[in-house]
């Protein structure tokens, strides 16, 4: 019994290679080695594999040792089959199939796994990253789609949609993504929620916003005028205009001084830039504008001119600036040199005796004065010489001394001028708090009881002191004290007539003695205010002065008093009040004063101040036309009915 | 003279034989480095109100131009590509690419003002700057690698390198045939699994104590003058492993080559995207 | 095949065969002739030596693209024939012979043909013969195989070619002959897939007459034990699955199923001349001298296609039916190629009939007068006819240009004085000029305008070569004509023509083969010589290794300095490639100089310049310096790699190359998909690349055998190959550097933007094979394998692309002055 064995080399293009071998014996080995019948050169193969016994009518394949070969994808150790049954087995790579032809057993070998060699790899694969799981385009596109989703998308729909529609804090997040900078502290609750103040995309914010909240802001100025100020813009303004404009940034708006998203400092402009665009030579196009010119504090900065009254009067007064702090530096001087000073004690005797006034100015109706070029001063109405009140001897130290008030042994800035809280300024002098521990107007002491006329009204004074004598007069007319000696009954009949006429006489002539001696030379009044005389000799009508005392002289800068206690800088560093002999005198000290120690906004060894640091943007005076909701704001209130964002927000966390 | 004014063109159409570092002289180098210096100075004499940042006219300007050197240098990608006609120089864009990309470090970040916070535009900035670290890696690599991998290769093509691994291979089947089951397992292995190439780390790994035909080499050495004579096969698999180590070798250093960019081009789209949102909020926000 | 059945049926009945027209060979000529006579019922008889059609195009591989070029040529033949698939041709042709009723006898070995006019005898090999009134000839250059001339020779189991090596598999088989067919056929059948045993029998001791290539391909297969390859053996005898093979060793007895024998094959010019026809010269590129109307030295013997000097199936097919025109006694027939002459003389002022101008130019030109009217029709198809103004710019000095130019009528002038235009020097009418540039592959050597009025004849480098090979004398006369112009040019024109006349005499040509030295140091020796082609390098000896002193393109001359040293060569001078220098004996030299004391000025500066670089190196010579030797190093290795002959080829400096390939990418970009570079294949030294890509030689190699001449070299040196290419693929295989590849063009690819983005298409750069083929095989329509190689981007505006889009300047194009500078840095560097 033989076989015929079929080597079948299957090719690339498919034919077949059949090598034919027949076989003398029946027992064919079946391995690696080279001597096998069935030889099959594959390391998967054992060098002897299996053996195949060709017995009648069929075969039996043995594995040889542990080997073992599949027969349908079972790994089998022994396999027998008969002729004419096809019949495959798996060894390794390669097929060896059973079938029969003409009675003999065919066996055909195939290798039908292809060598390891075959599949040739790409270079390129191997040696080039693009191989491996990595990918440009995968990664980019999901780190574009990524951040295009988180930071783009998503505010984008936060902002789109309905307020109710998105969380809060979702909100709130969108907001941060998207925050170019830190608020500032008073904004810093609007975070959340960042068309509070952007209210329409791709819009600037608009001033109408900003008011929406600042509405008791007042202008600096009328707008036209705040144009014309600020004058022909020069080219790189002009450039950079046009850019703004043309990126919709229109000029002017609140924000562009008011530039948010900087930090907490705020929003508030502290740079002279702001200003000077128009103060710096704003002159020449504003020639009727009452400021002067200012570019810098140090360099280019007016002299201060004081806000003097020029004719008091406690509801109206008229205010003058005519004149700067050297004008009434020069006037002052002349006036000193006019105005002998009484020597010493003197000084009170002098008081006493009826020379020129302590006003130093004229008083309207007061017939002669000074001469034109030493009028310059503030007319308050007030007759008030400081260097008497500072002098350390004479008698205001002396009457210091005696009175046991807390004062001194002569009187101090402080005993009259009480800073206010703030300690930036000082509380209006006022004759209750600030001169009437010395100046009594206590006029009678009658039984310990004493009787003080009522400061201020003039008729009051007059009527207090008539009613009080004539009274007193009438008392001791009616027997009461005061009365002359007494008279027998009988004869005090017909004398009484006679007596009352005189009493009443003299009752109303004392009286009227009275009243004139208070507004005579020595006077309660007389001391501090200027006194018109009755317009009749027998008559009573005196009038005094009105009197406006002015709490600041330089109402359009702030000059904070408490930021200048440094060491041992005194009031009289700055203000001449020791030599200061009339109430006409200004003691606020010259610009020169404030330079030692202050330059511009970029001054070297100088405290750096710019405009802000003693001028405020937005007029003070509350008389200042306010921004208020605008007729644009309204309008626009009118389209968007919901109260305004920023608003609602403020109330919302005020609620909370 | 002829000859210079020709070196003259070459050197500016780039075909003058100077690398990417210093083609023309270093010109981008130093017009970047002026550009630089230009913005350091005027940030420094400017003071705008109320401070420093992307708002203000220098912080607009610097910003404008950052984002149009940000999209025109990630033209390059495109324009490797775009093979057209025309007088450019591959190696010219490369230099300027990395000149004027080192240069957006001093741009970018005086746009920002120092203004930095966890939001889009800071975002934008980060990405920029690992795009730009990225770069600075790959301009290191691609500056020492070549010569060592010039050296490593040895003339051989890549294809050749496989072709001679698949040949020994071959060898090692032969010479495998004599032996028994144990012995012809191993070279079966060494055959079927060494991996070349293979995963990201393992590319850059410089051992590979997993490599099959390292093991088999170890295993088979360690019964020398065993039963068997493995003389044969270990010789030729001492052979395969010199290759192998030099394939690998080649790996690692393309990996490198190429490693960075991976970083560097997602990175840079990321930037894109973050850019347009930075810039889309400003306006939006505006 | 029915038609051949039939036929060989009808030979058996009538025996001897006689017709009016005998028609050997049923190629393209042959059948279109047959065609033609069967139209017009002449009896005729075509003779086929195998049992099928057209042999030559049957023996083309399988599924070969066979080309209907020129395109302009119209085809003028009863024979249909358009491009298309070898095996659709042929299938065609057959058809068409059959429903022609072409009197077809196939296995026809024609043995003679005997007789004149009106009474030819023809003879086959089955011992039959034919009577013809006319014989036609066209078999082709292919010519017989030869034959294994042992006992048993004659088996059947000898076979002389091999179409598909895959049909055979596990078989024996024995090769005999090592040529490159033979290697190449056994190769092919060792395939080990096909599990064929293959022996390889060579005569000589080596393979001397292979492709370098094909012989390391051989060596690498026999190492593998692929295959057997015995040498110094000659075959004794054949037995049925035994060969008896004569060994060094003794008797060898190969076991044999199949014996392939490529002994090569005797070209047919022996048979021609045994029919009695006369050729035009000796040289192997001679052709029969013919008649306009195709007729031999032989009255009523007509010989067309390839073998008269026609390698396009177009032309043959034409002249096939021409021919019978002729013969039959239309003499008004004019060529198929009629318009295409017309068209060439059109924009010439004077007017003249095709034939007029062709007689007058043969008779103008003395170069042309020995060529037949019908060579001159031939050549004015590949030549042009210029006509200039007075002052017109013909050439320019340092253009490249490798035509030659005659001059029918008028003068021209050489401005033999670059500086000064004015110096020039007439060359008349009757005479040529360009042939240096045609022989040395180098840019022009001086700007020569027109006298006044000249009408010229351009002949392109491949004809004008033809021209030389054909005509025996116009050889002779440009070499002279060359080396004449040369030495004017090297020495200046003022030099009298008696003195060069003699020098003229003395001049000997030599050739050199690569590294041939031609001076050796030491040596005594006074000769100068001039380079005609190719390049030479000049070595010193230093110490142990010689170095690399200058490089000595054609045009120059060496040897000179002995004049001065006593004639002691101090230098060591060899030939880079191919070389041919002109041996001028040193004594007229001298005299030379002597008569002319600014040529001797000149010379003695050039000695002065040699003189420095040589001192330079003797005073390196103590502590030699390592920059001097890698210099030397580097340049030999750019100088073997073949730089030696370029002109312009591609360097990576690989201290640069990052690999990213960009070089081929853009290559293919810029060409229609496929790169025509290979960057990593290719050797490296000292970190400079010389990658796989075309060096631009001065004499192209590829350019050696282009059927339709579709290579050519462009105005700036390029060369390139033009939609003319059939795809023989000639180009491929002589070229030495291997850089020219047959592609298919590949088709579209999505646009760029679709792949960044999407990961469209194969992406950038030359697409896989596999993407390719799935590509068009969507698309039925079979793409044609053509030649590609660069053309240094010709015509793209900016340059080579290679160049310009690499990322990290490795990639550097340089000429053969510009690598040295290239090698003197890597020097200097590494």
């Amino acid at each position: 019994m033989t076989a015929t064995l079929r080597f079948v080399t299957r090719r690339a293009n498919g034919r077949e290679t059949v090598r034919t071998v027949e076989t003398a014996s029946n027992l064919l080995a079946v391995g690696r080695a080279p001597e096998c019948d069935i030889h099959l050169p594959d390391l998967r193969v054992a060098l002897r594999h299996a053996q195949i016994t060709v017995v009648s009518g069929g075969f039996v394949i043995d594995a040889s040792g542990d080997n073992v070969f599949s027969v349908n994808r079972r790994s089998v150790r022994k396999l027998e089959g008969r002729l004419g049954a096809p019949a495959a087995a798996q060894f390794g790579p390669y097929t060896l199939t059973f079938s029969e032809a003409a009675g003999r057993l065919v066996i055909d070998i195939e290798r039908v796994q292809q060598t390891a060699a075959a599949a040739a790899p790409d270079a390129d694969a191997v040696f080039s990253l693009k191989s491996t799981w990595l990918s440009k385009r995968a990664a980019s596109w999901a780190a574009a789609l990524l951040v295009g989703a988180v930071f783009l998308a998503f505010p984008l729909a936060s902002y789109t949609m309905k307020p109710n529609a998105v969380a809060p804090a979702a909100r709130i997040q969108a907001g941060q993504l998207w925050l170019s900078g830190e608020l500032s502290d008073p904004h810093k609750l609007l975070a959340g929620d960042c068309s509070a103040c952007h209210e329409a995309a791709f819009v600037s914010v608009r001033d109408e916003t900003c008011v929406g909240c600042h509405e008791d802001t007042a202008h600096h100025a009328k707008p036209d005028r705040m144009t014309l100020a600020r004058g022909a813009p020069s080219m790189v303004q002009r450039g950079l205009r046009t850019v703004a404009d043309t990126f919709n940034k229109p000029a002017g708006r609140c924000a562009e001084c008011h530039a948010e998203h900087n930090g907490a400092d705020g929003v508030a402009p502290a740079d002279a830039q702001s200003c000077t665009t128009c103060h710096d030579g704003m002159q020449a196009r504003l020639p009727d504008a009452a400021v002067h010119d200012a570019s810098d504090f140090g360099r280019d900065h007016p002299e201060f001119r004081p806000t003097l009254v020029a004719v008091a009067d406690p509801k109206a007064p008229t205010l003058t600036r005519q004149w700067t702090v050297p004008d009434l530096d020069r006037a002052r001087k002349e006036r000193e040199a006019l105005l002998k000073p009484p020597a010493g004690a003197a000084a009170c005797d002098g008081f006493a005796a009826g020379q020129p006034n302590f006003r130093g100015l004229p008083h309207p109706g007061a017939g002669a004065g000074l001469p034109e070029s030493a009028r310059a001063g503030d007319d308050s109405g007030l007759v008030f010489p400081h260097d008497v009140h500072l002098a350390k001897d004479g008698c205001v130290a002396s009457l210091a001394q005696r009175l046991d008030a807390g004062f001194g042994d002569q009187l101090a800035c402080a005993d009259c001028h009480t800073p206010t809280e703030s300690g930036a300024g000082f509380l209006p002098v006022s004759m209750e708090k600030s001169c009437a521990s010395c100046h009594s107007l206590v006029f009678e002491t009658v039984g310990g009881l004493t009787r003080t006329l009522p400061h201020g009204q003039t008729n009051a004074v007059i009527a207090t002191l008539l009613d009080f004598y004539q009274a007193r007069v009438v008392g001791a007319a009616l027997g009461g004290e005061g009365a002359e000696d007494r008279r027998r009954p009988g004869a005090a009949a017909q004398r009484t007539a006679g007596f009352r006429e005189a009493a009443f006489a003299q009752a109303s002539g004392r009286a009227a003695a009275r009243v004139r001696a208070v507004f005579a030379e020595g006077g309660a009044c007389y001391g501090c205010h200027e006194i018109t005389p009755p317009t009749a000799p027998e008559r009573l009508d005196f009038a005094v002065a009105p009197v406006t005392l002015r709490d600041t002289f330089l109402p359009k800068g702030v000059f904070d008093h408490g930021a200048h206690e440094i060491g041992d800088l005194a009031c009289a560093d700055c203000h001449a009040a020791e030599t200061s002999r009339t109430s006409a005198d200004v003691l606020v000290p010259s610009i020169a004063g404030c330079q030692d120690c202050h330059g511009g906004e970029h001054a070297m060894a100088k405290v750096q101040s710019s405009c802000v640091m003693c001028h405020g943007f937005h007029a003070e005076d509350p008389a200042a036309p306010k921004l208020g909701p605008t007729r644009a704001l309204r309008e626009a209130r009118l389209f968007a009915p919901a109260p305004h964002p920023a608003r609602s927000l403020f109330r919302e966390v005020a609620t909370r | 003279m002829a000859r210079k004014s020709q070196a003259l063109t070459d050197r500016r159409s780039g075909a003058a034989h100077e690398s990417f570092l210093r083609h023309r002289g270093f010109f981008y180098l130093k017009y970047a480095a002026v550009v630089s210096v230009c913005a350091i100075a005027v940030y420094a004499l400017t003071d705008p109100t109320p401070r420093h940042n992307g708002g203000t006219w220098l912080g607009y300007t610097l910003g404008v131009v950052s984002a149009l050197l940000i999209v025109w240098l990630t033209l390059l990608g495109l324009r490797k590509r775009a093979i057209t006609a025309g007088r450019w120089s591959l190696k010219g864009w490369t230099s300027a690419h990395i000149y004027l990309g080192l240069s957006l470090i001093v741009l970018a970040t005086l746009h920002t003002g120092f203004q930095f916070g966890w939001n889009v535009h800071t975002l934008a900035y980060a990405l920029m700057m690992i795009v730009i670290v990225s770069g600075a890696f790959g301009v290191y690599f691609y500056a020492t690698i070549p010569q060592r991998m010039s050296d490593n290769r040895a003339e051989k093509s890549t294809e050749q390198m496989l072709e001679e691994i698949a040949a020994l291979d071959d060898d090692l089947r032969e010479a495998a045939q004599p032996l028994s089951g144990e012995n012809a397992l191993l070279v079966q292995r060494a055959i079927e699994r060494t991996r070349l190439g293979g995963g990201v780390l393992e590319r850059l790994r410089t051992s590979h104590p997993q490599c099959a035909s390292g093991r088999a080499l170890a295993a088979l050495k360690a019964q020398r003058g065993g039963s068997e004579d493995v003389g044969p096969v270990t010789a030729v698999l001492e052979r395969k492993i010199v290759m192998l180590e030099r394939a690998r070798r080649h790996i690692r250093y393309r990996a490198l080559l190429e490693l960075w960019l991976y970083i560097h081009v997602p990175a840079t789209f990321g930037l894109l995207a973050a850019l347009i949102a930075h810039i889309v909020s400003v306006f939006f926000f505006w | 095949m029915r038609s051949s059945a039939r036929n060989v049926r009808g030979h058996v009945v009538m025996a001897p065969i006689s017709v009016d027209l005998a028609i050997l060979g049923s190629g393209p000529a042959g059948l279109s002739a047959a065609a033609r006579a069967a139209q017009r019922g002449m009896s005729h008889v075509l003779l086929e030596k195998t049992d099928h059609l057209s042999d030559t195009i049957y023996k083309y591989q399988k599924g070969k693209h066979i080309m209907a070029t020129p395109g302009q040529l119209v085809l003028r033949s009863d024979m249909p024939f358009e491009a298309g698939k070898r095996e659709a041709v042929l299938a065609r042709w057959d058809g068409e012979a059959a429903r022609a009723r072409i009197n077809v006898r196939l296995r026809s070995d024609v043995i003679s043909v005997t007789g004149q006019r009106g009474d030819f005898t023809i003879t086959l090999a089955d011992g039959a013969t034919v009577q013809a009134k006319a014989v036609i000839l066209a078999i082709g250059t292919a010519g017989n195989p030869n034959r294994l001339q042992i006992p048993g020779g004659d088996l059947p189991m000898v076979q002389y070619q091999l179409d598909d090596p895959r049909a055979y598999f596990d078989e024996d088989i024995v090769v005999v002959g090592g040529g490159d067919a033979g290697i190449e056929n056994a190769l092919g059948l060792a395939d080990p897939d096909l599990g064929n045993r293959v022996t390889l029998l060579q005569r000589g001791p080596d393979f001397s007459r292979a492709k370098p290539a094909n012989v390391q391909l051989l060596e690498q297969a026999r190492a593998q034990g692929r295959l057997d390859v015995i040498t110094d053996c000659a075959p004794r005898s054949l037995e049925p699955g035994m060969m008896i093979v004569d060994a060094k060793e003794g008797e060898l007895r190969l076991p044999c199923k199949r014996v392939i024998a490529r002994l090569g094959s005797t070209p047919p010019r022996k048979f021609v001349e045994s029919c009695g026809v006369a050729f035009t010269g000796p040289d192997r590129e001679a052709f029969p001298r013919l008649s306009p109307a195709y007729e031999s030295s032989v009255p009523g013997l007509y010989i067309i296609g390839a073998l008269a000097g026609y390698p396009l199936i177009k032309h043959c097919m034409n002249q096939g039916y021409d021919v019978v025109e002729y013969i039959a006694g239309n003499t008004t027939l004019k060529p198929a190629d009629e318009p295409l002459l017309e068209a060439k003389f059109a924009h010439v002022p004077v007017r003249r009939s095709v034939d007029q101008w062709l007689e007058f130019l043969r008779t103008q030109i003395d170069i042309f007068r020995e060529l037949s009217p019908l060579q001159m029709r031939e050549f004015m198809l590949e030549s042009d006819v210029r006509f200039y103004r007075k002052d017109d710019r013909i050439i320019t000095r340092n253009d490249v240009g490798s035509s030659l130019f005659a001059i029918a009528e008028g003068t021209v002038l050489v401005e033999i004085d670059a500086a000064n235009p004015n110096v020039t020097v007439p060359i008349g009418a009757g005479q040529i000029f360009g042939e240096i540039g045609l022989i040395s592959g180098r840019r022009r050597g001086a700007t020569i305008r027109a006298g006044g009025d000249a009408l010229l004849v351009e002949v392109p480098r491949s004809a004008a070569l033809k021209l030389m090979g054909t005509v025996p004398g116009v050889k002779r006369r440009i070499d002279r004509i060359t080396t004449d112009r040369m030495l004017k040019t090297i020495f200046g024109g003022d030099i009298d023509q008696v003195r060069l006349d003699r020098i003229l005499d003395a001049a000997t040509l030599r050739t050199l083969k690569p590294q041939e030295p031609l001076i050796t140091e030491g040596e005594v020796g006074y000769d100068i010589f001039v380079i005609r082609s190719g390049s030479l390098v000049v070595e010193k000896r230093v110490g142990a290794k010689n170095v690399f002193l200058s490089y000595v393109p054609a045009g120059a001359y060496v040897g000179e300095m002995a004049l001065f040293d006593n004639g002691r060569r101090n230098a060591t001078v060899r030939a880079t490639v191919n070389t041919e220098v002109i041996t001028l004996p040193g004594a007229m030299f001298k005299e030379l100089l002597a008569a002319y004391p600014n040529t001797a000025k000149r010379v003695q500066e050039q000695v002065a310049n040699r003189r420095r670089v040589t001192d330079y190196v003797e005073a390196q010579k103590a502590g030699f310096s390592g920059v001097v030797d890698m210099y030397t190093s580097v340049a030999d290795f750019l100088v073997q790699e073949g730089l030696g002959e370029a002109t312009d080829a591609l360097l990576i400096d690989e201290r640069l190359c990052i690999g990213c390939d960009q070089c081929e990418v853009a290559c293919a970009e810029s060409h229609d998909g496929i790169s025509r570079l290979d960057r990593e294949a290719g050797h490296t030294y000292a970190h400079i690349h010389v990658p796989t890509s075309c060096r631009h030689c001065e004499n192209p190699h590829c350019m050696t055998d282009c059927p339709p001449n579709a290579i050519r070299r462009a105005p700036d040196g390029e060369v390139f190959i033009d939609e003319k290419c059939i795809g023989c693929g000639n180009c491929q295989r002589s070229c030495p550097y291997g850089v020219i590849q047959m592609e298919k063009t590949p088709p579209k690819k999505p646009g760029l933007l679709a792949w960044l983005l999407l990961g469209a298409g194969p992406g950038p750069g030359q697409a896989s094979h596999a993407w390719v083929e799935s590509q068009l095989a969507r698309r039925a329509s079979e793409a044609p394998k053509v030649a590609v190689k660069c053309d240094m981007c010709k015509g793209i505006k900016g340059g080579p692309a290679c160049v310009r889009a690499c990322p990290t300047g490795a990639a550097i194009r340089v000429s053969p002055e510009g690598y040295l500078r290239v090698a003197r840095m890597a020097g200097a560097e590494s």
